[in-house]
């Protein structure tokens, strides 16, 4: 049975770009989001294995929502997406609770690599 | 085996163990409520005695065992130490300093003192009546005092393509987390987040019930690492451990040297770009200028490599505070801020003292005692204040007190006996306490005696380039602010040119340059300049040599103290490297070292103070 993600981008070219990488390689995308407040609503409402978590988004950014997310239910399991030379946003969403990261631009192979590895990792 | 090559690691290692524990203990004595501390003192004495049984310095290793299991009775209750127990931990510290201190001196480390370790072992059959823990110092033979499982080293190598290393070794380390205990990091969390791994490795120290199989593991549940290293302890114990450190420890020696030599290619490339200004080439020119920014880049990086944080001296101050106010029978909350701030190492040693005068002043005059404090309607803890900083090129240090202040008119009456005349500007005060004549008639009825007199941290700060700033208020407080270039090494100075020769004056003790009217002069080698009048010194009578013609002057001013010098020709201000003199210059004359301009020529660097200073030079 595929892992279901729930993708969080507030760009839609990274929303398609994620889902074109998860389909079919053991992932299912169980919906997608734009915003943080979005993410936490639908992280209640669809109960996702894993999250992908861009950082800067209107309304609420990923740091924000990771923290909310991880205070509800510390077993989720959240990918930070973050653009190059954000490595000191990328340790505050880690601190905040997410699992781990993966830098843009992606490589499919390691989008693929970082999120089966997140969903072995011990929460 | 031959342990000696281990010995700067060794040294360096079980030194840093050292300040951390003895910084740790004050803080937690401070702020009883921080049991977390606990973990951490009990790591760095954890670390002290592995380090020193792998070297085996036998009575250093046991004296840290027992200390960690005194501190092991707190852990356990996970509650602050009573003051026999800090007293005893504190004084331990003492010990294993002294013993560190003649292993750098190439002696044994020698025995404890056999009453230290008598009243250690009391206190620890009072925590522990029945059984007791285990006279060996081996890692292994304490299973009542921790939990199960073995202390294990995993080396983490983060994968060469991953864009962001801290963040991933930050990952792992949360990862590990989950199998054991962190026992420590390196880098710490606090350095990666500061953006810190060298190597691309992380090393943890995790106590864990995780076989090594089963550790290795962790490379499958972590994305973009290279490679999982598990060793055992006793690997660690061997001393092999010593070559595999994730950082490279540097000796300051060497540090010195490449600080030096790089002083020597900076002159160098400034000869070169003189060169290739002067000739149309413009290859030249091309290739000279990048060398000047590889060169500058370079600088740079090593001017980084002599920054050490600034916890060094407060660590220090940390307990210096304590040990005073306990013995003054005052009570005091000494609050450091900044101590992450990172300065040259040659500023720490320049600081070290007048620091730790200025906090024995507060203590001793500023601070009241709790009886008067409460009269004055102050709380009876009194407050210290450190704080450390950085503003562009400068370093900046305040100390300030919430103590009694300083009584200007007192110190007017005083200067008065002592014939002294208060110069008529904002900071006559801290003119007049920081001259050695007002500092050492006031040592005699203070406790300062066994430090340096204000005049001393005058100079010290001075010397490096820097200046103090004191202000008080009565029954309020009293607070200094120190401020001095970043970089000891590269000195803004004020080239003058005379008989031929050219010499180099601290641009920081520079007032102003003025062109000399002929025949001013008094008796006395003085001069009148409109109502001033000035002490003079022409350069050609310093010098010796044939008289020449003094047209400009140059109003230098250092410890409270005024100075027309007069010189042939001013040429400007220039940035240069200095280097400190020699034995043979030091003799020669006030010089305070030397110096190389762009196009090879040498110059001489005065000592302003040794001119300045009474009964001087001329």
């Amino acid at each position: 049975m595929a892992a279901r993600v729930l993708i969080v981008d507030d760009a839609v070219f990274m929303r398609n770009t994620l889902k074109e990488i998860f389909t079919g390689h053991g992932f299912e995308v169980a919906g997608e989001a734009s915003n943080g407040v979005e993410a936490v609503e639908k992280f209640r409402e669809l109960k996702p294995d894993l999250i992908t978590m861009d950082i800067v988004m209107p309304f609420k950014n990923g740091i924000d929502a990771t923290r909310e997310i991880v205070g509800e239910n510390p077993a989720a399991k959240i990918v930070i997406c973050s653009a190059l030379g954000q490595e000191s946003l990328v340790m505050e969403a880690i601190e905040a609770g997410a699992s781990d990261f993966i830098v843009k631009p992606f490589k499919p192979e390691r989008v693929l690599e970082v999120a089966r590895k997140a969903m072995l990792a011990s929460r | 085996m031959d342990m000696s090559k281990y010995r700067p690691f060794f040294l360096s290692d079980a030194a840093e163990h050292l300040e951390g524990l003895e910084r740790e203990l004050v803080a937690l004595e401070q702020n009883p409520g921080e049991t977390a501390r606990l973990d951490e003192i009990f790591r760095h004495l954890h670390s002290l005695k592995g380090l020193s049984a792998s070297m085996q310095y036998v009575s250093m290793s046991r004296l840290a065992h027992r200390l960690e299991d005194l501190i092991e009775v707190s852990r356990q209750k996970k509650t602050t130490p009573g003051a026999e127990h800090f007293r005893l931990l504190l004084g331990g510290v003492d010990i294993l300093r002294g013993q560190l201190e003649k292993v750098r001196q190439n002696e044994s480390p020698g025995e404890t003192p056999v009453e230290f370790l008598a009243e250690l072992e009391s206190q620890l059959q009072r925590a522990h009546p029945t059984g007791g823990f285990s006279p060996s110092p081996a890692l292994e033979a304490r299973p009542q005092a921790q939990p199960a499982g073995s202390v294990w080293r995993v080396i983490l190598v983060v994968d060469r393509e991953c864009l962001a290393p801290t963040a991933r070794a930050m990952v792992a380390l949360k990862q590990l987390e989950h199998l054991g205990r962190v026992i420590s990091s390196q880098p710490s969390p606090e350095h990666l987040r500061a953006g810190e791994l060298p190597d691309r490795r992380l090393v943890v120290e995790l106590q864990s019930d995780c076989t090594r199989e089963q550790l290795l593991a962790v490379q499958q549940k972590l994305a973009e690492i290279e490679s999982v290293q598990v060793e055992s302890p006793q690997a660690t114990a061997t001393g092999v451990q010593g070559l595999q450190l994730p950082t490279v420890r540097v000796e300051t020696e060497l540090l010195d040297f490449f600080f030096d030599s790089f002083s020597e290619l900076v002159i160098m490339l400034g000869r070169l770009e003189n060169l290739g200004q002067q000739s149309s080439d413009p290859c030249l020119l091309r290739e000279v200028n990048r060398l000047g920014r590889l060169v500058r880049r370079l600088y740079q990086r090593i001017a980084e490599v002599r920054l050490v944080p600034v916890s060094l001296l407060s660590n220090r101050l940390a307990r210096a505070c304590r040990d005073l106010a306990r013995s003054l029978g005052k009570q005091v909350e000494l609050k450091i801020e900044g101590e992450e701030v990172k300065f040259d190492r040659s500023l720490i040693e320049v600081l070290d003292a007048p620091l730790l005068h200025l906090l024995r002043n507060s203590l001793g005059h500023g601070i009241e005692t709790p009886a008067q404090r409460r009269a004055a309607g102050k709380s009876e803890v009194g407050r210290i204040r450190v704080v450390f900083a950085r503003a562009g090129e400068r370093a900046q240090v305040l100390l300030e007190d919430d103590g009694a202040g300083i009584d200007e008119e007192k110190v007017k009456q005083k200067a008065a006996q002592l014939g002294m005349t208060i110069p008529a500007r904002r900071d006559w005060l801290w003119e007049i306490i920081s001259r050695p004549a007002f500092s050492t008639s006031e040592k005699a009825d203070q406790l300062s005696g066994r430090g340096v007199g204000l005049d001393a941290v005058r100079h010290a700060v001075e010397q490096a380039g820097g200046k103090i700033r004191l202000e008080t208020q009565i029954g309020r407080g009293t607070s200094f602010f120190i401020e001095l270039p970043l970089s000891v090494a590269i000195v803004p100075l004020l080239l003058v040119e005379h008989g031929g020769a050219l010499l180099g004056l601290p641009a920081s003790c520079v007032q102003r340059v003025l062109a000399l009217p002929s025949g001013q002069r008094t008796a006395e080698g003085r001069m009148v300049l409109g109502e001033q009048e000035l002490d003079f010194l022409a350069l050609s009578r310093m010098l010796g040599g044939e008289s020449r013609s003094e047209a400009e002057g140059v109003l230098l001013e250092a410890a409270g103290r005024q100075l027309l010098l007069g010189v042939e020709h001013v040429l400007g201000y220039r940035q240069l490297v200095a280097k400190k003199p020699g034995r043979i210059l030091g003799r020669l004359g006030p010089y305070a070292g030397t110096a190389v301009l762009g196009d090879g020529r040498p110059l001489l660097l005065l000592d302003v103070s040794q001119l300045l200073a009474p009964g001087g030079v001329g």
